[in-house]
């Protein structure tokens, strides 16, 4: 009986230490998208913020490029956060959003609508930059099982060893130094790039063969539409002022109609660039895909008046240090308070 | 009995997700050679009629590139075909007795784990592994155990020669001479690799279910000549290949000339069996048994080195697709003198530095293992359980981290699943 005890205990000693190993080799294995490939940390550095947020940004890289949640506040005292990706699809906005009501009920929700031309999963890499990182829910299996494209499975997810083993050859630095810690690579969601590179010659406007938005799209904007009125929050649609990929005027008028149908306020960004005073030769860093820091300041200062004026949100300034203090961080990091 | 039915039904599932075509050719099989079966010992002539529809279906689909046919293979059918051909000859012989229970004889055939890769089994063998059927602690874990040194094997190293060999095989009009020659000491790898892998994970599931399996490769490349290693490569083909083959043609008995052919003719079976393309790699071994003994020396090192060599030489069969290509790139080793620029382009064969030091470091412990094999064995068994729990912890740690599989890897069948 004794020898019995004595055998099961050092079998469950050692399955104990061989969870301990895989897991430190998961942990290890897995890109910590610290200081290469930044856009894998978006998802996760919510967390740690979340809570007190008027606005949500969801949606691609058009949100977490081109709006700034600092210069809101500084604006307007709106408190915002941007839960963008790269090449976020629409529903992994609207699991997102899903997930993000857990955390907090913002006043407005908005919605940049160029994912409305994406009716598939795009690739694996951009799955995985958005995914990885966030946290075990509800949501989360259902934004893995709704993004998969045909060559991945649901269970390296589960188990991001059966993914990532092959990097035992490709470690860095960065791998070890955050092992078991996190630095915050956006502010608010929002990732700062200061370079310039001008729109020079963007490639033709080719006529498309259907300019109707997928069915799917369709469905999903209804669920975040839904998801928004359950939760009393206003739903906003905008088209961020990237020059290309081009925004039809096809593309235009579904939007048009349905937030009309649906009395929902939709802003087309691109068409008040002028007024917005955006320059396409300084506020760019990669020829019109996304604006740069200086051109996403200047949108910010006019959507956060736009949002203070058209949808009466309230001035947080000087209400929490949250808010205060991370403006002061922006401020510091990008060299406003030096200048 | 409930787990016959339980493995019968689960195989029979899983093997309908290959299609529905192939389950229709398995099941039939199955149940015309078990009614015909029953019937051989009252009517004699019915083995010939079993036998020659199952050797003719087989021929068939191997003779399809010359026929230009698109007969649709099911999976395994190289494997139950030659288990159904070996049944119903062993009752017209008398050896047996028909197995009178479906089930069992059901299982005999479609067991799923030896559908993929082997290993041929007689019924005498498989009835009883079937009525010695034990499940135990030994068994499960010293399975489990081979199934990872198994997908060790496969993962581990035959992945990362197969990606040399498709480099090279893939250039075949430029990469001649010293890559021909890795490429074809790299498949000898592979091949090694991903075969034993395969039955290991297939011998390994069985024991944890209880059944004992027949082993197919017995340290094939310490052979000290071509004969001994086919005796000790694919036992299982090699044994039915003797039984209903070479000794029908008269084997030994009949002269040296006579003796020759038949060999001649049994690898010439053994090179259909795999397909049309490998008729004349079958010729080949064929001539190489015949010469090779007397091609020995009396140093048991270099034997096996010239036994290695020519057996490798002869996968070339293997890995360029067609006969005239596979001829040309082996002449090239020695016509070729490109060995010097060898030695940097290594680097640009679709390995890193660590691939090739992860691939030789395995292969090293596999051919220590090899060497040392009945030693393992009994260690293994001698060990505690939580040491054994270790060490299939720790296998499992090294397939998980060094096996090249999943998102970014060509994750390929086991080869001998395609013949």
């Amino acid at each position: 009986m004794t020898r019995n005890i004595k055998t099961i205990l050092s079998v469950t000693a050692v399955l104990i230490g061989f969870c301990l190993i895989l897991s430190f080799l998961t942990i290890l294995l897995q890109p910590k998208y610290m200081t290469d490939l930044v856009e894998g940390s978006m998802t996760s550095q919510y967390y740690a913020e979340a809570g007190g947020h008027d606005v949500i940004f969801i949606g691609d890289c058009e949100v977490y490029a081109n709006f700034v949640p600092a210069e809101l506040y500084r604006q307007a005292g709106i408190t915002a956060y941007v839960r963008g990706n790269s090449q976020q699809l629409i529903w992994q906005s609207y699991y997102l959003l899903k997930e993000t009501f857990r955390y907090e009920t913002p006043k407005a929700v908005v919605f940049n609508v160029n994912a409305m031309r994406y009716s598939e999963p795009v690739s694996e890499a951009y799955n995985r930059l958005m995914i990885d990182k966030m946290r075990w829910s509800t949501e989360k299996v259902e934004i893995i099982r709704a993004s998969m494209t045909e060559e991945e499975n649901f269970l390296s997810y589960v188990f991001p060893i059966l993914r990532y083993h092959s990097r035992f050859d490709q470690l860095t630095a960065e791998d070890f130094v955050y092992l078991f810690q996190e630095k915050q690579n956006t502010f608010q969601g929002h990732l700062v790039n200061t370079e310039v590179k001008p729109v020079e010659k963007l490639p033709a406007k080719r006529p498309l063969k259907d300019y109707a938005f997928a069915d799917i799209c369709w469905e999903y904007l209804d669920k975040i539409r839904l998801l928004c009125e359950e939760n009393g929050t206003e739903l906003i649609l905008v088209k961020a002022p990237s020059v290309y990929p081009y925004w039809y005027d096809e593309y235009q008028t579904q939007i048009e109609d349905y937030a009309e149908k649906h009395n929902i306020s939709f802003y087309n960004l691109l068409e008040v660039a002028e007024d917005i005073g955006i320059d396409y030769q300084q506020d760019t860093y990669d020829g019109g895909l996304h604006l740069n820091l200086s051109g996403a300041k200047k949108l910010s200062v006019y959507f956060a008046d736009l949002l203070a004026e058209n949808h009466k949100l309230e001035d947080h300034r000087g209400e929490t240090s949250k808010f205060e203090k991370l403006l002061e961080e922006y401020d510091k990091a990008t060299n406003i308070g030096g200048e | 009995m409930v787990l016959n039915i339980f493995i019968f039904l689960a195989g029979i599932l899983i093997y309908a997700g290959y299609g529905l075509w192939g389950l229709v050719w398995l099941l039939a099989a199955t149940g015309i050679s078990y009614i015909l079966g029953r019937l051989i010992p009252r009517h004699k002539w019915l083995m010939w009629v079993g036998v020659g529809l199952q050797a003719l279906l087989l021929v068939a689909l191997k003779l399809q590139p010359i026929t230009g046919t698109a007969l649709l293979a099911p999976m395994g059918v190289s494997y139950f075909s030659l288990q159904i051909i070996s049944y119903l000859a062993d009752i017209y012989r008398g050896k047996i007795l028909p197995e009178s229970n479906p089930l069992r004889y059901g299982l005999y055939v479609t067991y799923l784990p030896h559908l993929f890769v082997g290993p041929i089994e007689s019924y005498p063998t498989m009835q009883a592994a079937l009525s010695r059927r034990r499940i135990t602690w030994d068994g499960i874990s010293l399975g489990f155990a081979r199934v990872l040194w198994g997908l060790f094997k496969k993962l581990v190293i035959a992945a990362r020669a197969g990606v040399i060999i498709s480099a090279i095989s893939a250039e075949s009009d430029t990469l001649q001479g010293g890559y021909a020659l890795l490429a074809m000491l790299m498949y000898s790898l592979q091949l090694y690799a991903d075969f034993s892998g395969g039955i290991d994970a297939v011998l390994g599931v069985s024991r944890m279910l209880g059944l004992s399996l027949s082993e197919n490769f017995d340290r094939p490349y310490f052979s000290e000549s071509v004969q001994e290693f086919w005796k000790r490569w694919h036992i299982t083909l090699g044994a039915w290949l003797r039984n209903y083959v070479y000794i029908p043609l008269g084997g030994n008995r009949k002269g040296n000339f006579r003796k020759g052919l038949n060999t001649v003719i049994t690898f010439l079976v053994s090179g259909l069996w795999h397909g049309v393309h490998y008729l004349l790699w079958g010729l080949f071994n064929g001539l190489f048994v015949i010469v090779g003994k007397r091609l020995q020396t009396p140093w048991k090192w270099f034997n096996r080195l010239g036994t290695f060599l020519a057996i490798s030489f002869l996968w070339c069969f293997f890995i360029w697709p067609d006969t005239l290509t596979a001829l040309k790139s082996f002449a090239s080793v020695f016509t070729v003198f490109n060995y010097p620029a060898l030695i940097s382009g290594v680097g640009t064969l679709g390995l890193s530095l660590a691939d090739w030091l992860v691939m030789a470091g395995s292969s090293i412990v596999l051919w220590l293992y090899d060497w040392k094999r009945e030693n393992v064995s009994s260690l293994l068994h001698r060990l505690s359980p939580a040491i054994r729990v270790a060490i299939l912890c720790g296998l499992a740690l090294l397939v998980l981290v060094l096996g090249r599989y999943g998102i970014g890897f060509q994750a390929e069948d086991f080869i001998y699943s395609r013949f």
